[in-house]
């Protein structure tokens, strides 16, 4: 008897248990689990791009509910598909996971499909609001638009001198919509490869995350602006340097977590690059501390995010057409930082009560008309809500 | 002097006894089941991060139902978490695809039968209700 038929041995034995010993009822090979979270947020009536509310009450944006089929087709193979509806898509399911899983040994699984980029210490589950302490994760953190591929991903676990090691490579590509708070656009992140790697020993969890691949995201404006300095005289060599084709982005990701006692700590660093085009590198992290006091958890974070100057590219254009590049790069600019004070109250086993509040400061935001470098701004937002699953 | 540090090491001896006789938690499996160094690895096998035993042996763990206060006991004594802890730990197995919690069963006398019949089936009950048909393999 190998492995796979005793495992499906114990699966049926436990059937039986469950439906009181009916062999009828033992067919019992579909998994379905759901979360939700219903969030009602507040802030003023100018915002920037990072925060949907304005200053009116609204419980749409950031509420969601989302179900997850799993099929257990026995001998180590599954097929999982999780839908899920979001308030601020006016709740049209989205196949956000979508694969058939194959487990090789015991400690190494391979999925294909439709899955999520492990960007992030939360990235797998971003929308599971239960999972995690915050409302959201920080935004200037959690800020790539896009979270799913289309490839496959290989999951292996090992332990190491007591060390827990679990590492994801991915390959695949991404076809997404982009910029969609500033300007809506269809590209493609062909190829994408990464790894994620988390390391865990008792109270402490480590992890890094790498991904390369190549951009492609034909901004309207951005591609008017080229053929324009194109036909004032620029040479392609430097209008390549703009255009968002076919260009190599990296990422990188590092964080670290300790959940010691009743005493949790997170902290996650992060870059995003896109070489050659109209982008700023962006530099981003927080820092969050919380204290667990029987079914409430109180926590405190600050988090930053700031962009490299880009002059290099500038300087390659004819010194005519440099006032004017330069002035685009600058104009990308997004930074600000922010102080969040936030509590979860784990009122029941499936479902926890969260509230939050984010002060950002520093904020500039030239594409979003708000804050800029001689006039920065700060802005409120309140968020209540509840995350449940089931 | 010694007959009084021999009264002392005796009462030291029943205090131990009396500690180890109060244990509210067996972990049981099946009798065939190697002793080497399973004991080691039961939180990890209800945390789904262990799917074998150190002996190579799948093993498959089973839970009362939430709300049980056997249950709640095995949660804190051994896993160290709270019911809100285990569910928000497991919410983030479940959605993604890396693991589902250990299936429930609705009595102790389950956890027995099944453990009993079974030599890939690993549970917990109260030390009372362990039989002659399971082995313990660690109280707490």
């Amino acid at each position: 008897m190998n492995n796979k038929m005793i495992s499906l041995g114990v699966t049926v034995a436990i059937g039986m248990a469950l439906s009181g010993l009916t062999p009828a009822a033992i067919v019992d090979n579909l998994s379905i689990n759901g979360f939700g979270s219903v969030v009602a947020g507040i802030s003023e009536e100018n915002t920037f791009r990072n925060v949907p509310y304005d200053d009116e009450i609204n419980f749409t944006e950031e509420s969601k509910l989302a179900v997850q089929i799993i099929a257990d087709m026995t001998e180590g193979l599954s097929a999982t598909v999780q839908v899920i509806g979001r308030g601020s898509e006016s709740f049209d399911p989205k196949f956000e996971w979508a694969y058939l899983s194959y487990e090789l040994t015991d400690s190494t699984t391979i999925r294909a499909g439709r899955l999520r980029a492990p960007f992030y210490r939360y990235s797998d589950f971003l929308d599971v609001g239960f999972a995690y302490p915050f409302i959201r994760p920080p935004k200037s953190m959690y800020s790539l638009q896009f979270s799913t591929y289309d490839g496959i991903s290989l999951l292996h676990t090992t332990s190491l001198g007591g060390v827990d090691i679990n590492a994801n490579l991915v390959a695949g590509n991404v076809d997404d919509n982009f910029f969609d708070s500033t300007e809506p656009t269809d590209g493609e992140l062909s190829p994408t490869y990464g790894f994620n790697i988390q390391f865990s020993k008792d109270f402490l969890t480590l992890y890094t995350a790498y991904l390369y691949t190549k951009v492609d995201i034909p901004l309207g404006s951005l591609e008017t602006a080229a053929d324009g300095l194109e036909a004032a005289g620029a040479p392609t060599s430097a209008t390549d340097k703009l255009r968002i084709e076919d260009d190599t982005g990296t990422f990188l990701g590092l964080g670290v977590t300790v959940d010691w006692n009743d005493l949790l700590i997170n902290t996650e660093y992060s870059t995003v690059e896109v070489d050659d085009s109209l982008t700023l590198t962006s530099k981003n992290w927080y820092f969050m501390v919380g204290y667990r006091i029987n079914d409430m958890l109180p926590y405190l974070m600050y988090e930053h995010t700031e962009n490299d100057r880009n002059t290099s590219t500038a300087n390659a254009f004819p010194a005519p057409f440099r006032p004017t590049v330069q002035a685009a790069f600058d104009g990308q600019r997004f930074e600000y930082s922010g102080i969040t004070l936030g509590l979860r109250y784990d009122f029941h086993p499936t479902a926890s009560f969260k509230m939050e509040y984010n002060a950002y400061d520093d904020i500039v935001d030239i594409t979003s008309g708000f804050g800029n470098e001689d006039d920065k701004e700060s802005l409120n937002v309140f968020s209540v809500g509840i995350d449940f699953v089931f | 002097m010694k007959s009084i540090l021999n009264k002392n090491l005796m009462t030291l001896a029943l205090l131990f006894a009396s500690l180890t006789v109060s244990a509210d938690i067996a972990v049981v499996v099946h009798p065939s089941v190697p002793d080497n160094g399973a004991s080691d690895v039961i939180s990890k096998v209800f945390l789904g991060k262990a799917k074998s035993l150190p002996s190579g042996q799948k093993i498959v763990p089973i839970n009362l139902e939430q709300g049980d206060p056997i249950r709640e006991e095995f949660n804190d004594k051994v896993l160290n978490k709270s019911e809100s802890q285990l569910k928000s730990y497991w919410s983030k197995l479940i959605f993604t695809g890396k693991g589902q919690p250990p299936k429930d069963v609705g009595s102790e006398a389950d956890v027995i039968k099944l453990v009993a019949d079974n030599p890939n089936i690993i549970g917990y009950v109260s030390p009372g209700a362990v039989t002659a048909g399971v082995k313990v393999l660690a109280t707490y």
